[in-house]
C-alpha cells in the first residue's frame, strides 16, 4: 500500500544510509590500511605502570578508646632514582656528599648516612621504579626547609612527608601490640605468590611481625591507592590514566578488650616485685603477668618483661637493636651465628633473655602448686578422691614404700612442715604437697591396675586447659608440656640416640630411664614434671570462677572502620571451649583458695595471707593460690632460685577479674608473684584505679613502686 | 470415525487450528514470512558483541572477569526472547494503544529529571538505579516516539495539512525536549534525525522539510552557546573538529586522548588485526569506556580492517532488511515503524563508529547491539521484534 511518494522518499533514504556506510568503509580503509602502520608503531610502545600508595594503618586503641598505636608523619628524604642516573658522575658523587654530611650532622655515629650506605639503596631492586627511594628518616622540620630552600644544590632529591607508628604510651603494651617491619624476602615470596586483590602487597611495605599487628593484619592495614601511568618507550610519563586512580585509604581501628590503666598497674606491678627481688643479686629479671575477665575471657592486661619499645623498631631494625631483643650485647655479627651463640650461652648456665617473647603466653614454667586445682578436678572427677577425704600430712612421704632416701621414693613439702590431717579444702590452704602426692600416687597405681586410663590423669587436668593451646588470637601460642608414659619413653629414646654415651651405651638403660613411674605422676601433681603458660593458669582458675565455663581468651573488644561512621567490622564474641561440671565439690575449692589469701576464710594458715594483710577483700572477696616451683641446680651444683607463681581471683563483686603471675628465680610465691597480683587488683578493689591516669610516655619507675605499695611478703610456698 | 485434520468445507466439528502446522498450505499465514535473515544477523551481531566486551572486560591476566560477559549473555538471551514476542504480537494492535506506550514514555522522562528518583552519571539525569539493573529511559522513549509518530500519522491518511504536521512535530518534540533537560545530547540528535526522516517519509512537503533543516541546525548552534551543556560536553563534542590543534583546556585534553587513543587501536588493527585478546591498547584497557561507547576500538585493534568490515557489514544487512521491511509493509503505520526503526540504527551505528574514528562529535551513542548496556540492547531487541511482525504480517 505504499504509494509512489513514500517509495521514492525511501528510495532517497536509502543512498543515505549507503553513502554513511560508505563513509565509515573509506575512513576505516584510511586509520588502517593508509596510516595503519604508525599507529601500530605508536600502540606497541604504549605501557603502564602503576605506582602504589601505601593507606595508613588503622589505630591500635584499648576499650575505652585510649589510642595505643598510633600514626605520625614523617618527613622522609628521597632521591629519584631515575633522574639520578642521568646526572653526570661528578655531579652524582657530590651530591651524593652534600646528602651525607647534611643528613648524619647531629646524628649519632651508628645513625650516620654515608655514602656507602646510599648507593646501596639506590641499587636496592625492591625499590619501584617510580617512586622516590627513601635515603633518611623522621628528619627535622629546619631540614625540609633547608633542603627546599637548597634545592638546586641537591638535583633529584625530593622530601616527602610520610606516616609511621607512633606509641604514645611508649612501651606500655608493647608485646600486646606487637610491631611493624619491612616484608621479609621469604614473606614476599609468600604473598607475591597469591597476593590479597583488594590491599595487594608491594615488595617496600610494612606488616604487622607480631602480636595484635600481625593478628590482625588484614584490618589494620589500609588499602593502597594506585596511580596508573602511560609511559612512552623511553619511560617517560605521558599522562595519568586518572579514570584508574584509586585513592589510598586508611585500615580499620582495632578497639582491644585491654584496659590501659590496668595494663600499666600489671607491668609496674610485674617490673616492681622483679626489681625487689633482684635488688643487689646478680641473675636477670624475667616474667609474665595477665588478668582476664573471667566470665568472657577477654584480656584486661597482659604484661611480659623484659620489655621493649615498638618505636625502636619503626623502619627496620637495626643489628644491634636485634641483638638486644634477643638478650645479648649489642656488639657482635647477626644473622646465622645468633644461634650458635644463644645455645654456647645457655650451656654456660647464662642463658639470654630474649625481650620480643611474651611471657605471658609464650613462657613457659612449672606451674607448681597453682596447678593443685587441675589435680585436685581430675582426682574429684575420676574418683580418685572425695572432697572430704582426708590425708595424714607429716611433711615427708615415702612413695616406693620402706623408707629409702633414693631420688623419686622421697618426697617432702616445703620446709618438710607437717600440716597433719587435711582434706582437699585445708590441702588447698596450706598447700599441703604430700595430700597431692598421694594423689599422684593413686592415680599411676590404678592406671597400673588398669581401672583407670593410663593418661587418666592428664587427661582430666586437660579439660581444664592444661597441655593445650587457650587459642588466644595473638600469634605463636605455646602450649606448654604435659608428659605422658609414651612421651617420656620416646624423649628417652630420642636422647639416647643423640647421645648413647649418657646411658652407657645400653638400649636398656635408657629404657629404664623412660619407663614411667610413681615418682612421676606424683611430681606431676604438683605442678612439678610439666609446664603451663601464665595465660592457661589464669584461664583454668576463670573456669572455677565464673561457675564452670572455659573460654577462649582474646584481646579483642571490637574492630571499626577508621572513617565515620565508624562501622563495626568485628566484635567481640564469648568462644566457650568447654564447661566444666565443678559439681558440690565447688565450694570446697573455692573455701581452699580463699583460705590462701583471706584470714576470714574457714582454714588457717593460708601461704598468702600475710602477703595480702589489708587487701580491702570489702571491696574484693579475693581467692588465690600460690606456687613455688623448684627450678632444678646450676652447672656448679647449687640450686637455682625458685620461680614465684601465683594465680588471684575476686569471687562475686561488680567485675571479675582473674589475675596470673610468674616471677623467674624470684623466691616463693607469696613473696613475689602474689605481691605482683596484689598490686593488680589492690587498686580496683579500693577503687583509686578510677581516678588514676596512665602517665604520658608509660615511664614506670619500678624501684619506688615497690617501696610505695608497703607489701609485706611473706610465705614458704 | 477417524479424525483428519485437513480443514473440510463440510464439516468444521473436527477442525483444529494449528498455524504452525498449516501454514505451508495458508501463504498468508504470517509464519511463511518470517524474516530469517535479519533474525540471524541480530543474533549474529550481538553474540559478537559479547565477544568483544569479554575481550574489553576480562583483564590483561588471568584469573579472567567474566562478569560482564555473563551479564550481556543474560541479556542476549533475554532480548531473544523479547524479540520473539514482538514478532508473535501483531503491530497493528499498537495502532490503538500508542497513546498510552507514549504517554507512559514521556512520563518516564520527566520521572528521571526528578532528584532522588532518577539518578546521575557523568552530569547527566538520566538513570534509574534498580535492583542490579539501570533502567535509561531515554532509550526506549526512542521507539516510543516512532511509534506515537507512525500511529498518529497513519491516522492521518496521507492528507497533511500544516496543523497536522505541527502535532507530528508536537509528538516528536515533548521527548526531545525532556532528554535534552537531561542533558543526553546524543538521543536527542539521534532523534532529530529520526523525526526528520519519518515526516519525510510520511509525505510533508520539501519545502517544509528544508525549513525544519534549518531550524535544526540553528538549533544545534544554540544548544552548543547556551550553556545547557557542561563545559566536557561541549569540549566531547567539538574535539573531532579540532583534531590537530593543540588542547585548550584540562578537559579538552581529556576528551582529545580518548579520541586519539581510540584511532590509534584502530589503526593499529591494521589489515587483519592483532588477533582476538591480543591489541595492546586494549589490554592495558589505555582506551576509556571501551566496553560502552569506545567499543569499536576494540573491534578494530583486535580484528583489523576484515573484522570490523565484517561487522559494519552485518550491521549494513540489518539496515538493509529493516528497510526492506519498511518498503514491503502493508499499511502505511507499519512502513513508518520500520523507517523509523531504520533510521535510528543508521544514525547511531554512523555516530558511534564515527566517533570512534574521529569523523563524529563525541557523544554517548551506544553501538547497538554490541556495546554493553541493558537497555539499549533490549531496545533494539524490542524493535527488531516490531520489524519482525511488520515483515511477516505483510499479507494477512
Amino acid at each position: 500500500m505504499t504509494s509512489d511518494n513514500t517509495r521514492h522518499r525511501l528510495g532517497l533514504l536509502a543512498v543515505a544510509a549507503l553513502s554513511l556506510f560508505g563513509a565509515l568503509f573509506a575512513r576505516l580503509w584510511f586509520l588502517q590500511i593508509v596510516e595503519g602502520a604508525t599507529a601500530r608503531a605508536e600502540a606497541s610502545s604504549n605501557t603502564t605502570d602503576v605506582v602504589i600508595t601505601p593507606g595508613p594503618r588503622g589505630r591500635i586503641l584499648d576499650r575505652n578508646g585510649t589510642v595505643l598505636v598510633d600514626n605520625r608523619e614523617s618527613i622522609v628524604v628521597g632521591i629519584e632514582a631515575q633522574d639520578f642516573a642521568e646526572l653526570p658522575k661528578a655531579t652524582q658523587t657530590s651530591v651524593l656528599k652534600r646528602l651525607s654530611s647534611t643528613l648524619s650532622a647531629g646524628r649519632p655515629v651508628e645513625e650516620k648516612v654515608t655514602v656507602k650506605a646510599i648507593r646501596k639503596k639506590l641499587n636496592d631492586s625492591r625499590y619501584p621504579k617510580f617512586r622516590p627511594i627513601p635515603i633518611a628518616e623522621d628528619i627535622s622540620e629546619e631540614d625540609q626547609i633547608y633542603f627546599s630552600e637548597q634545592a638546586s644544590r641537591y638535583p633529584t632529591v625530593v622530601v616527602e612527608r610520610t606516616t609511621v607508628r607512633d606509641y604514645p604510651f611508649g612501651s606500655l603494651a608493647a608485646h600486646v601490640l606487637g610491631y611493624v617491619g619491612p616484608l621479609s624476602d621469604g614473606q614476599w615470596e609468600e604473598f607475591d605468590k597469591e597476593n590479597d586483590p583488594d590491599k595487594p602487597y608491594v615488595q617496600t611495605d610494612e606488616i604487622g611481625k607480631a602480636g595484635v599487628e600481625a593478628q590482625y593484619e588484614s584490618y589494620l592495614r589500609g588499602s593502597p591507592g594506585r596511580q596508573v601511568f602511560e609511559v612512552d618507550r623511553s619511560g617517560k610519563v605521558v599522562r595519568e590514566i586518572t579514570a584508574k586512580r584509586v585513592e589510598p585509604k586508611a585500615g580499620d581501628d582495632v578497639y582491644l578488650a585491654l584496659d590501659a590503666k590496668v595494663q600499666y598497674k600489671a607491668e609496674e606491678a610485674l617490673q616492681a616485685q622483679l626489681a625487689n627481688q633482684f635488688e643487689g643479686r646478680p641473675g636477670k629479671e624475667a616474667g609474665g603477668l595477665v588478668v582476664l575477665d573471667h566470665s568472657t575471657g577477654q584480656v584486661r592486661a597482659m604484661a611480659s618483661y623484659p620489655t621493649y619499645n615498638p618505636a625502636d623498631l619503626v623502619g627496620g631494625i637495626s643489628c644491634p637493636t636485634w641483638r638486644d631483643l634477643q638478650g645479648l650485647q649489642p656488639e657482635g655479627d647477626c644473622g646465622d651465628n645468633i644461634d650458635k651463640e644463644v645455645k654456647l650461652l645457655t650451656k654456660n648456665d647464662d642463658p639470654p633473655v630474649a625481650k620480643l617473647l611474651n611471657r605471658a603466653y609464650q613462657g613457659t614454667y612449672q606451674p607448681a602448686s597453682t596447678f593443685k586445682l587441675a589435680s585436685s578436678y581430675a582426682a574429684l572427677k575420676d574418683g580418685v578422691r572425695t572432697k572430704d577425704a582426708v590425708t595424714q600430712d607429716n611433711g615427708v612421704i615415702f612413695l616406693c614404700g620402706g623408707d629409702r632416701d633414693d631420688s623419686g621414693c622421697r618426697k617432702q613439702n616445703a620446709n618438710q612442715t607437717p600440716h597433719g590431717p587435711v582434706s582437699l579444702s585445708p590441702a588447698l590452704t596450706v598447700s599441703s604437697d604430700i595430700y597431692f602426692y598421694e594423689v599422684g600416687r593413686d592415680f599411676w597405681a590404678r592406671a597400673r591396675s588398669g581401672s583407670l586410663a593410663e593418661t587418666a590423669f592428664q587427661d582430666g587436668v586437660g579439660e581444664l586447659g592444661y597441655g593445650h593451646e587457650t587459642g588466644i588470637d595473638l600469634p605463636v601460642e605455646r602450649a606448654g608440656q604435659m608428659p605422658t608414659p609414651k612421651s617420656e619413653m620416646a624423649l628417652a629414646m630420642a636422647l639416647f640416640k643423640q647421645d648413647p654415651g649418657a646411658y652407657d651405651n645400653d638400649k636398656a638403660v635408657a629404657k629404664q630411664a623412660g619407663r614411667w613411674n610413681t615418682g612421676f605422676s606424683a611430681d606431676m601433681a604438683i605442678g612439678q614434671k610439666l609446664t603451663a603458660t601464665p595465660l592457661q593458669t589464669a584461664n583454668a582458675y576463670a573456669a572455677l570462677a565464673n561457675g564452670g565455663t572455659l573460654y577462649r581468651p582474646t584481646v579483642l573488644e571490637k574492630i571499626t572502620a577508621a572513617q565515620e561512621p565508624a562501622k563495626i567490622h568485628k566484635r567481640f564474641e564469648k568462644k566457650v571451649i568447654r564447661t566444666i561440671d565443678w559439681g558440690p565439690n565447688r565450694d570446697a575449692l573455692i573455701s581452699g583458695f580463699k583460705g590462701v589469701v583471706d584470714p576470714a576464710g574457714p582454714n588457717p594458715g593460708g601461704t598468702a595471707v600475710g602477703t595480702f594483710q589489708g587487701f580491702p577483700f570489702g571491696g574484693m572477696p579475693l581467692a588465690g593460690k600460690t606456687g613455688t616451683a623448684q627450678t632444678g641446680k646450676y652447672k656448679n651444683g647449687l640450686a637455682r632460685p625458685d620461680n614465684s607463681v601465683f594465680v588471684g581471683f575476686s569471687l562475686g563483686g561488680p567485675s571479675n577479674w582473674v589475675a596470673s603471675a610468674f616471677l623467674e628465680f624470684s623466691g616463693s610465691g607469696a613473696n613475689a608473684a602474689a605481691p605482683a597480683v596484689r598490686m593488680v587488683l589492690e587498686p580496683i578493689a579500693d577503687g583509686s584505679l578510677n581516678t588514676f591516669v596512665v602517665p604520658k610516655g608509660g615511664e614506670i619507675d619500678a624501684e619506688s613502686a615497690a617501696e610505695q605499695s608497703g607489701i609485706v611478703a611473706g610465705g614458704t610456698d | 470415525m477417524s479424525t483428519t485434520y485437513e480443514p473440510t468445507r463440510s464439516s468444521n466439528r473436527h477442525r483444529v487450528h494449528r498455524p504452525m502446522a498449516n501454514f505451508r498450505t495458508n501463504t498468508a499465514s504470517p509464519f511463511r514470512h518470517v524474516d530469517l535473515v535479519l533474525a540471524g544477523a541480530v543474533v549474529a551481531v550481538s553474540l559478537f558483541g559479547a565477544l568483544m566486551v569479554y575481550s574489553t572486560t576480562r583483564g590483561p591476566v588471568p584469573p579472567y572477569e567474566s562478569g560482564y560477559l555473563k551479564r550481556v549473555l543474560v541479556f542476549v538471551v533475554l532480548g531473544t526472547g523479547i524479540m520473539a514476542a514482538a514478532a508473535l504480537f501483531d503491530y497493528r494492535k499498537l495502532k490503538d494503544f500508542w497513546p498510552f506506550i507514549y504517554g507512559v514514555s514521556v512520563f518516564m522522562l520527566v520521572l528521571v529529571l526528578v532528584p532522588g528518583i532518577g539518578s546521575r552519571t557523568k552530569g547527566t539525569q538520566g538513570w534509574f538505579q534498580l535492583p542490579g539493573f539501570q533502567l535509561q529511559p531515554s532509550e526506549l522513549a526512542k521507539l516510543a516516539m516512532i511509534i506515537g509518530f507512525a500511529g498518529l500519522a497513519s491516522q492521518f491518511r496521507g492528507d497533511l495539512d500544516n496543523n497536522r504536521v505541527l502535532m507530528l512535530l508536537g509528538i516528536c518534540g515533548a521527548p526531545m525536549f525532556f532528554v535534552l533537560l537531561q542533558p543526553d545530547l546524543g538521543t536527542t540528535l539521534v532523534s532529530v534525525a529520526v523525526a526528520f526522516a519519518l515526516l519525510a517519509v510520511a509525505g510533508v512537503r520539501g519545502r517544509i522539510l528544508a525549513g525544519l533543516a534549518l531550524a535544526a541546525v540553528l538549533g544545534t548552534t544554540l544548544v552548543l552557546t547556551s550553556g545547557v551543556l557542561k563545559d566536557y560536553q561541549v569540549a566531547r563534542l567539538t574535539t573531532y573538529v579540532r583534531q590537530d590543534e593543540t588542547a585548550v583546556t584540562k578537559i579538552d585534553e581529556e576528551s582529545r586522548y580518548n579520541l586519539d587513543q581510540s584511532k590509534r587501536a584502530i589503526g593499529a588493527g591494521g589489515l587483519t588485526g592483532q588477533g582476538l585478546f591480543n591489541g595492546s591498547q586494549t589490554r592495558l584497557e589505555i582506551v576509556p569506556e571501551q566496553r560502552t561507547d569506545f567499543i569499536f576500538s576494540a573491534v578494530g585493534e583486535q580484528l583489523g580492517f576484515i573484522g570490523s568490515g565484517v561487522l559494519l557489514a552485518l550491521m549494513g544487512t540489518i539496515v538493509w532488511r529493516v528497510w526492506r521491511a519498511a518498503q514491503l509493509a502493508r499499511d502505511e503505520f507499519g512502513t513508518l515503524l520500520c523507517t523509523g526503526i531504520m533510521v535510528m540504527l543508521v544514525v547511531q551505528i554512523f555516530e558511534n563508529v564515527g566517533m570512534t574514528m574521529g569523523i563524529m562529535p563525541i557523544t554517548g551513542i551506544p553501538l547497538p547491539f554490541v556495546s554493553y548496556g541493558g537497555s539499549a540492547l533490549l531496545t533494539m531487541f524490542l524493535s527488531m521484534g516490531l520489524v519482525l511482525s511488520v515483515h511477516m504480517r505483510r499479507f494477512s
